[in-house]
């Protein structure tokens, strides 16, 4: 047998999909559109607050939706019925969204143009962690009725993201062992930067604050 | 399912810095890989053996190293471990300062290195299309043969 040695290799192995991300992010800037990726389980309420947070910005900007879902429309029709500008990225079963697609989904916007881009990541808090979007700022939404104790179970979500959003506030009332000091604690175990909203689409409550902090976002980005 | 973009890219990786003149094969991939990395590692394994079928890499172990959640302290600068399940360990060993610092690793992954194995000494002494002798010295383990093998690319 021959002798073997070693070759230094030192490569990340999400090299290709970041250098696009970064790319892509760049561009976004340039055009002046601040590019949102909002990730979170099935049904936490990604599509509900992006409606209300977007009713709150149009009247001064623009803003355009990429909904990424495994299989149907539902969501991208349910944005346009808004009035609001939105494509489906459909990821045929896959259980997250890479660069290729986004550049894709927003391709498919043709000409069009936006001060706000969201992407409606997919519902799941494991895998869409692990991949850059090209977005400016990330936030994870957490829903009360999911229970507080996720950040055990899906750590690097909670460490990626520059915002985490607990949706549904109404519910609180109703789950009082919700402990809301335990999750700002755990939460920011890893990221102790992260900043916290509680929100509920359905009172309104929380919306203006995260309004106002993507608002400030978009400010700091685009200089 | 990411598993499966992740091996893909591995495979495409190994495969390009493996392509020099004198290698035969790999035997092995280290791939270091960090704690808040969600990868299933023997799914990982298997994928690879599917993925590197027909290439320099089917028969390659792979080893993985996994790296903990390590934060820097923003008040001393220091490096410590931190364990999510441990409140004591978010303070700094050595200024004591609570929860506050910065990840600096636990997300990362890479391929740090690939072993090799050369061609039988009567093949590696064929000089390569370029013209030169591709006579790099088997066991050579400060990379200094890649660069070589490179250089003429
Ligand atoms: N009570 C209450 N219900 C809400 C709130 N926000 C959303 N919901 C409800 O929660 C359900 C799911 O909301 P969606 O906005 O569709 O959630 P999603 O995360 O987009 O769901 P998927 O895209 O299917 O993963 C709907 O029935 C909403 O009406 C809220 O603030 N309070
Ligand atoms: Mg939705
Ligand atoms: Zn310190």
């Amino acid at each position: 047998m021959n002798e073997s040695r070693m070759i230094e290799v030192k490569r990340n192995i999400l090299a290709d999909n970041d250098r696009a991300a970064d790319v892509f992010r760049e561009a976004r800037k340039a055009e002046g559109t601040f590019f949102i990726d909002v990730m979170a389980s099935p049904g936490a309420g990604k599509t509900t607050l992006l409606l209300a947070l977007i009713e709150q910005l149009r009247a001064h900007a623009t803003c355009g939706v990429i909904e990424a879902d495994l299989e149907s429309e539902v969501d991208a029709l349910k944005i346009k019925e808004a009035g609001v500008s939105s494509v489906e990225l459909n990821t045929r079963g896959v259980c997250h969204v890479e660069m290729g697609m986004v550049e894709k989904a927003l391709a498919a916007f043709g000409e069009l143009r936006f001060d706000y881009l969201f992407l409606e990541n997919i519902g799941n808090l494991v895998c869409p962690a692990e991949f850059d979007t090209g977005a400016h700022v990330r936030v994870m939404l957490l829903s009360v009725p999911e229970g507080y104790d996720k950040v055990y179970k899906y750590p690097p979500m909670f460490a990626v993201v520059d915002a985490l959003i607990v949706t549904k506030s109404d519910y609180l009332s109703l789950n009082p062992d919700f402990d809301m000091d335990a999750l700002y604690r755990q939460a920011r175990v890893l990221n102790p930067d992260l900043d916290i909203f509680v929100v509920s689409a359905r009172t309104g409550q929380g919306i203006d604050e995260f309004a106002a902090w993507v608002r400030s976002c978009r400010e700091t980005a685009m200089v | 399912m990411h598993e499966m973009a992740f091996v893909r890219n591995v495979v495409d990786i190994v495969v390009e810095e493996a392509d020099v003149p004198d290698v035969a094969e790999v035997r092995a991939v280290h791939i270091v890989i960090g704690e808040g990395r969600d990868i299933v590692e023997d799914f990982f394994e298997s994928l690879f053996r599917y993925l590197a079928r027909g290439t320099v890499a089917e028969q390659a172990e792979v080893i993985l190293y996994r790296t903990p959640y390590m934060v820097r302290c923003k008040r001393c600068g220091f490096i410590f471990h931190v364990n999510v399940f441990d409140r004591e360990s978010l303070a700094c060993p050595v200024c004591k300062a609570y929860r506050e610092y910065k990840l600096v690793s636990g997300l990362e992954f890479y391929i740090s290195k690939i072993e090799v194995a050369g061609k039988e000494p009567s093949e590696s002494q064929i000089p390569s299309p370029e013209g030169q002798l591709a006579s790099v010295p088997a066991g050579d383990e400060t990379g200094q043969a890649k660069q070589e093998g490179t250089a003429t690319a």
